[in-house]
């Protein structure tokens, strides 16, 4: 029953994803660096146009690899998490930020042709630095960060909030709760209080390695996008449309790719952490009939805390299946720039 | 922009050199534009990292360019030159350009105009 009510939940999230990106994209219309290459970036050469194409499908295969490696790896953690009790839960903490960093690994490792330099032709070169944060957005960078940041600082007090649990492993939420009481002449008397825990709680057991894969996770991200600004430009001026397209979308998967893990990785933590603090903030009201059961109460303000923890989990889920829509959507725009260059070649050599 | 002929007589450093001085010269490159990083601009143009870097040096030397760890390689500011230069340089390569000469026989007439103007007295009481 209980996993079919999840199955239930992940579908009804990736329905809403998909629906969510479908109306941010056409709200947010604009021109794809697909079409920009259509537009004006296709070389009007044979050559420049073989190795536009060969550019955009090594872009596309590499970008798809990346897809697999961190999908594999991150479904590898879940299994180990499945398949290994005594680790209670780590791997399917560490599950999205390690999947991705194994993603950008094989992405950035992978090889991809370099632009083409005619016999003794000149070659042209810009004057104006690249960085990792050029082809994209300032927004597409400082939300990531602005999250990344937010989820060290809640693990940082999460980490502070936790207790250790009967093996010494701090990953539970410990609190004062009401214990039991008696009643005398048809009044409550002798209410006792005692230490209650709850967990699976993000302490400093699931905090620390997920706090060490996040900053490993931010360098993987910086690195990629260095490596996708580096590269050497063309050499002709011709070829600058369609490389600039082709950095702009290594750039979009970059970010969405990564994003997506760390949605996903923070979705869960805030899941897991409102879950906890939801059933630790309900105290039972003591009752001097002995046949009731104690209705409860609210402890404010962690019940209201847990129930926004709540929401936000939903809300990043939610972000998280956009982003990965969107990383797939791109390998896809990626391939079809390079068979639309194809096409183009093919009706020139028919001409 | 700036562009390395391989078949050129100058060397890439030459050729890096005297086109980032002219161009700083020009006042297109404003004072303070930041230059691409060493490795950038020595992968673009597919020459060595020190060929770029020596080109760099010989700027900072003649006080065009600064380099700082943090801030990169920027543009010195009060180095562009005079407006009337400018548009004499501008009406040479127009007038040489229409009458069909090349860039070299250009800078060939310019170098005898050169050699003219400072064994001229008129020249020498300006120095």
């Amino acid at each position: 029953m209980g996993s079919a009510f999840g199955l239930v939940a992940i579908g009804a999230v990736t329905l809403l994803a998909i629906a969510l990106w479908a109306v941010l994209r056409r709200a947010l219309g604009g021109t794809r660096p697909a079409d920009q290459i259509g537009a004006d970036g296709v070389p009007s050469g044979a050559s420049g146009r073989k190795a536009v194409q060969r550019a955009f499908r090594a872009e596309a295969r590499a970008a798809l690899v990346a897809l697999l490696v961190g999908v594999g790896v991150a479904g590898l953690l879940i299994g180990v998490g499945a398949g290994w009790s005594r680790l209670y839960g780590l791997p399917y903490a560490l599950a999205g930020s390690v999947g991705a960093v194994a993603g950008l690994v094989a992405y950035s490792l992978l090889p991809r042709p370099s632009w083409p330099v005619e016999g003794n032709g000149s070659i042209v070169a810009e004057l104006s630095p690249r960085g990792p944060t050029s082809f994209a957005r300032q927004w597409v960078f400082v939300l990531p960060a602005a999250a990344a940041c937010a989820l060290v600082v809640g693990i940082l007090l999460a980490g502070l909030f936790s207790a250790t649990d009967e093996n010494g492993l701090h990953r539970v939420f410990q609190r004062r709760s009401l214990s039991g009481w008696s009643t005398e002449g048809g009044r409550v008397v002798d209410v006792q209080y005692g230490l209650s825990s709850s967990g699976p709680f993000p302490g400093w057991y699931y905090g620390v390695p997920v706090l060490l894969a996040t900053v490993v996770l931010v360098a993987a991200v910086y690195w990629a996008l260095f490596l996708a600004a580096r590269a050497a430009r063309p050499a002709s001026t011709e070829l600058f449309a369609a490389d600039t397209a082709l950095r702009t979308l290594r750039t979009r998967f970059i970010m969405a790719a990564s994003s997506a893990a760390l949605a996903f990785q923070i979705a869960g933590l805030a899941a897991i952490s409102g879950t906890v603090l939801r059933a630790s903030h309900l105290d039972p009201v003591p009752t001097a009939d002995p046949d009731a059961v104690p209705g409860t109460v609210p402890v404010e303000p962690g019940h209201t805390l847990a129930l926004a923890l709540v929401l936000l989990a939903l809300v990043l889920a939610v972000v998280a299946v956009v982003l990965l829509v969107k990383s797939i959507t791109l390998v896809g725009e990626l391939w079809a720039a390079g068979r639309a260059t194809r096409e183009r070649l093919d009706l020139a050599r028919a001409r | 922009m700036i562009t390395v002929d391989p078949a050129s007589p100058a060397s890439p450093v030459e050729q890096i050199r005297s086109q980032l001085a002219a161009q700083i010269r020009a006042g297109r490159l404003a004072a303070d534009t930041r230059l691409p990083p060493v490795r950038q601009l020595a992968a673009d143009l597919r020459v060595a990292p020190g060929s770029v870097a020596k080109a760099y040096k010989d700027l900072e030397a003649a006080g065009l360019l600064r380099t700082a760890r943090a801030a990169g390689t920027r543009v010195n500011p009060g180095q562009v030159t005079t407006r009337s230069l400018l548009d004499a340089a501008e009406e040479l390569a127009h007038t040489a350009h229409r009458e069909g000469l090349s860039l070299a026989e250009a800078q060939g007439l310019l170098a005898q105009a050169w050699a003219e103007a400072e064994s001229s007295p008129d020249t020498a009481r300006h120095h």
